[in-house]
């Protein structure tokens, strides 16, 4: 049978209440935190600072060659495809601007993130879901750690560091990529190449990848943060976690750049 | 040091004080001993008397600059951390140097005879050296509370002496308050005169 409409209603009505107890949860958890950060004495920012440098490296370094196969290879594909049809209408010189439109702008900063998802919030959320099943948060809570300061803030910093650098990493590595396939299979010099990217080049293209590194690594932390505490008693509750983190950070990063894209270049 | 229960109702059991509304005072220099049998609530109370177990009704009032050790009957340890590190980091947390809190964690685990784990993750660990690890963890604290969930589960004979010796060690101890939570009420015969049965049907007059 067919829902009714006061059906239809009720099923909207839970679902706009769950995603806003879901946003209103997740702005406790990020206020928190931050107030954790701010009145943090310096001895416990040392202890911190140590799970920084692990989440750091986790997220950043260790996926430093992986960024920079797929930006290679990405830069690559992308002049390939663009240079077949600009070489028959004769404008050559724009693939230096078609890479810092198609990559620099949009698709570097996204890819990083999706790595980032893919590698990291996941390892996050199962790794913050163990840790709440074994007792591991509560215990940290009663011998006077807050779990704010130890568990979430490194794992948020870390993710935005880290994002930040693989999104350069990626942008350089694009380019890189381009301008091999340009230069071995089309012959273009590398002067032209790079005035090419100079000239598409834009002040919001610099400061807008630091902000989407903010705004997407900060999402991806503590949306995989929150899904991995909220587990509640068994270890079948770790691979939903898992799959909701995926599920949300994927949804909330495309929002965030769809925002962007709109106000900075609409 | 003076900790106030309630009407201290939590998620889970659905008889005994603590489906009914628990009130108990107690403090230093006093040791508690909870009895119940599995999910009687045991583990939960020792978690609300922590804070870090949110009750249904009532409330737990202590000081808030109160030291707390908790020693889960599983569990507990960072898995992610040597053990050494698990001791060393609330003490750390709290402003202890850290060569400061290494040879008080080394000396906690040299008197529960685990030295030479101090390095290994708890994963590599067994039962028993977690369940000593846990102990050796808040004897390195050195809290003012001391909240222990079945301490001598899994552990050897030969660790008995030692681990009863701390036990007595903090129940003498004027400046602390120590709540044992266990199935096995026999096996703290010596503990104090405060006890808690949380099987009990019946309000004690």
């Amino acid at each position: 049978m067919a829902p009714t409409l006061l059906e239809l209603s009720r099923r909207t009505g839970r679902a706009v209440r769950h995603f806003l107890e879901v946003r209103g949860d997740l702005a406790h958890l990020v206020g928190r935190t931050l107030r954790g950060w701010m009145f943090m004495d310096l001895r416990r920012f040392r202890v911190v600072n140590e799970q920084v440098r692990l989440q750091i490296k986790f997220t950043g370094i260790d996926a430093l060659a992986l960024v920079v196969a797929v930006g290679l290879g990405l830069g690559a594909v992308t002049v390939i495809q663009a240079f077949t049809q600009l070489s028959a209408l004769g404008a050559e010189d724009y693939i230096g601007p078609i890479l810092v439109l198609i990559v620099i702008r949009e698709l570097g900063p996204l890819l990083a993130a999706i790595l980032v998802i893919g590698r990291s919030a996941t390892a996050i959320a199962a790794e913050l879901a163990s840790m709440k099943l074994n007792d591991e948060v509560d215990a940290l809570e009663a011998f006077g750690i807050d779990p704010h300061q130890y568990l979430l803030l490194p794992r948020a910093i870390g993710a935005v560091v880290s994002l930040f650098a693989l999104m350069a990493c990626f942008d350089a590595a694009a380019l890189a990529g381009g301008f091999l396939v340009a230069r071995i299979r089309f012959g273009l010099p590398l002067g032209p190449f790079l005035d090419g990217v100079r000239g598409a080049l834009t002040h919001a293209d610099l400061w807008i990848t630091p902000l989407k590194a903010f705004l997407f690594g900060g999402a991806i932390a503590f949306h995989a943060a929150y899904y991995g505490l909220a587990v509640q008693r068994s270890q079948t509750e770790i691979p939903q976690a898992v799959t909701r983190t995926v599920v949300a950070c994927f949804g909330v990063v495309f929002v965030f750049d769809g925002l962007l894209a709109a106000l900075v270049y609409g | 040091m003076r900790i106030v229960i309630e009407g201290l109702r939590l998620e889970g059991p659905t008889r005994g004080p603590l489906a009914r509304g628990l009130d108990l005072t107690f403090g230093a220099e006093q040791a508690l001993l909870v009895t119940g049998s599995s999910g009687s609530g045991k583990t939960r109370l020792l978690k609300a008397l922590a804070g870090t177990a949110h009750p249904l009704a009532g409330r737990v009032e202590r000081e808030s600059h109160l030291r707390v050790g908790l020693a889960l009957g599983r569990g507990g340890l960072l898995m992610n951390s040597t053990l050494l590190q698990n001791l060393t980091l609330p003490l750390r947390f709290q402003g202890m140097k850290r060569e400061a809190a290494v040879e008080r964690a080394e000396e906690a685990m040299a008197q529960l005879g685990l030295g030479p784990v101090g390095e290994l993750r708890p994963h590599a660990l067994s039962d028993r050296q977690r369940k000593l690890g846990s102990l050796a963890r808040v004897l390195a604290f050195d809290p003012d509370l001391v909240l222990l969930d079945e301490p001598l589960e899994a552990l050897d004979p030969r660790d008995l002496p030692k681990v009863r010796a701390v036990l007595e060690a903090w129940t003498t101890d004027p400046a602390k308050a120590v709540v044992v939570a266990t199935e096995r009420a026999e096996d703290h015969a010596d503990l104090g005169a405060l006890r808690l049965d949380l099987d009990e049907d019946e309000e004690t007059p």
